[in-house]
């Protein structure tokens, strides 16, 4: 019990700092709405070649937005793209961030010919975000209460993500022979879709060793030092810097560019004119 | 509050550190939404696939072009993301392909062959009236690259 109490004040002292979360989502709504306009003339390949899925009634329901393509693609784009803009022009709210979840996931299924770690990241990041708003303040007191420990909840619980998917990564590669002794890096290296042409690096043995070592620790590192304040920022420069090279040297442009927008959530508010006492007596209860 | 989240960050650890652990929908809800990745398995790096076109004009065979790796190559050199999802989709057709037939290898000529057919019609050249397809599969273990072809399929382009 001594425990969960210490774990708990823990988790209430990590509350407390407020992040740059409407940055955050405003940047992952951008990031949407590049991706959709995007992947317009691929929808258009994708309704052309490959035959319309068919769902039970309750999948009906629930990818509801599909039924756009029905009237084309552009009919799905249209409507998701004022969705995004209306979201990105108000303020963090319910409505729009349910809406800009469930289209998202829908396009995600449509796309699933072309899906890749982005999309399962990016609709992680929206789902916990259903509960980050603030906006409409709810009128039910026994909810009002708790409206704005569940939006910071929601904000922890994004960073916990991001630092377990770095975890899971570097783990899963400590266990790999082929990491441990360098040779992934030759593999990655000989693979046609993930090096660049432009950069031809042949690595030797022991340069292949060091970078896969590089690429373990850090991805093992980041998922603890990230929440230390004096050393966060360094980890997150080095992330910046690791997905840019992959994005350089290995051309996985949306992978990197949604990883690089998570670290916003990692950016504390900087300046507050009027400190947000509602959370901190809330959590002081 | 700390219960949930003990439980939460404990059980993705543990579905970290036991890989192969799977017992119902709260391990697949779990691994599949709420845990992204590992990306970069070993299965994926050491193994990839590739397909090849080479089109008949006017008599003659034309030199192979890899239309995936071709988009791919445009988005390194342009950093325009169309042609990342291009390659992608590209890369799409011709692994269903590959897919169906390992499962089926009785039957050489099927849908998947068809659609793939008809989505890169869009790469050939006009007056094609033949166009043969390679699958070749590119294997990288020990520090040693192995390339095969596996399989060469010639069919008549109806213009």
């Amino acid at each position: 019990m001594w425990l969960i109490n210490q774990i708990d004040a823990g988790i209430k002292c990590i509350l407390k700092e407020d992040s740059e979360k409407v940055i955050f989502f405003k940047a992952i709504y951008v990031f949407v709405l590049i991706k959709l306009w995007v992947s317009w003339s691929v929808l258009e390949s994708i309704l052309a070649f490959i035959p319309a899925r068919e769902y039970s009634l309750l999948g009906w329901v629930l990818h509801l937005p599909l039924h756009l393509f029905n009237y084309g693609a552009a009919a799905f784009v249209i409507v998701f793209t004022v969705i995004l803009l209306t979201s990105l022009a108000t303020r963090l709210n319910y409505l729009s961030s349910f809406l800009v979840f469930w289209f998202s996931v829908c396009l995600s299924k449509f796309l699933y010919p072309v899906l890749n770690g982005t999309d399962l990241v990016l609709n992680l990041f929206l789902l916990i975000g259903l509960g980050v708003p603030t906006t409409p303040v709810l009128k039910w007191n026994s909810l009002k209460a708790n409206q704005k420990l569940i939006s910071a909840f929601g904000v922890l619980l994004i960073k916990v993500e991001i630092a377990l998917i770095y975890f899971l990564s570097g783990y899963d590669k400590l266990i790999t022979t082929s990491w441990r002794n360098g040779d992934a890096i030759f593999a990655i290296n000989n693979l046609d879709f993930f090096s660049n042409p432009n950069f031809v690096l042949q690595p030797g043995e022991v340069s292949a060793l060091v970078i896969a070592w590089f690429v373990i620790l850090f991805e093992i590192s980041f998922a603890f030092f990230v929440w230390f304040k004096k050393l966060k920022k360094y980890w997150l420069l080095a992330g910046v810097v690791f997905h840019l090279a992959i994005i350089i040297f290995m051309g996985l442009l949306d992978f990197g560019i949604i990883m690089i927008l998570s670290y916003l959530i990692f950016i504390p508010v900087k300046h507050r004119t009027t400190p947000d006492k509602s959370i901190r007596s809330t959590l002081s209860q | 509050m700390a219960l949930l989240f003990i439980f939460h960050i404990s059980f993705s650890l543990f579905l970290i550190v036991v890989p192969d652990f799977r017992n119902g929908w709260l391990t697949t809800v779990y691994r599949k939404y709420l845990l992204p990745g590992p990306f970069f398995s070993q299965d994926r790096i050491e193994q990839s696939y590739a397909l090849l076109i080479s089109c008949k004009v006017d008599g003659a065979w034309l030199p192979t072009s890899q239309p995936a790796l071709d988009n791919y190559k445009r988005l390194l050199e342009s950093g325009n993301p169309k042609a990342m999802l291009t390659s992608r989709l590209d890369q799409y057709f011709y692994y269903q392909y590959i897919i169906t037939r390992n499962a089926k290898p009785v039957n050489p000529i099927n849908a998947e062959l068809e659609t793939l057919a008809q989505y890169y019609s869009q790469y050939f050249p006009g007056k094609t009236d033949s166009v043969k397809f390679i699958f070749m599969r590119k294997e990288t273990t020990n520090l040693i690259v192995k390339v095969d072809t596996l399989y060469t399929i010639t069919r008549d382009v109806v213009n």
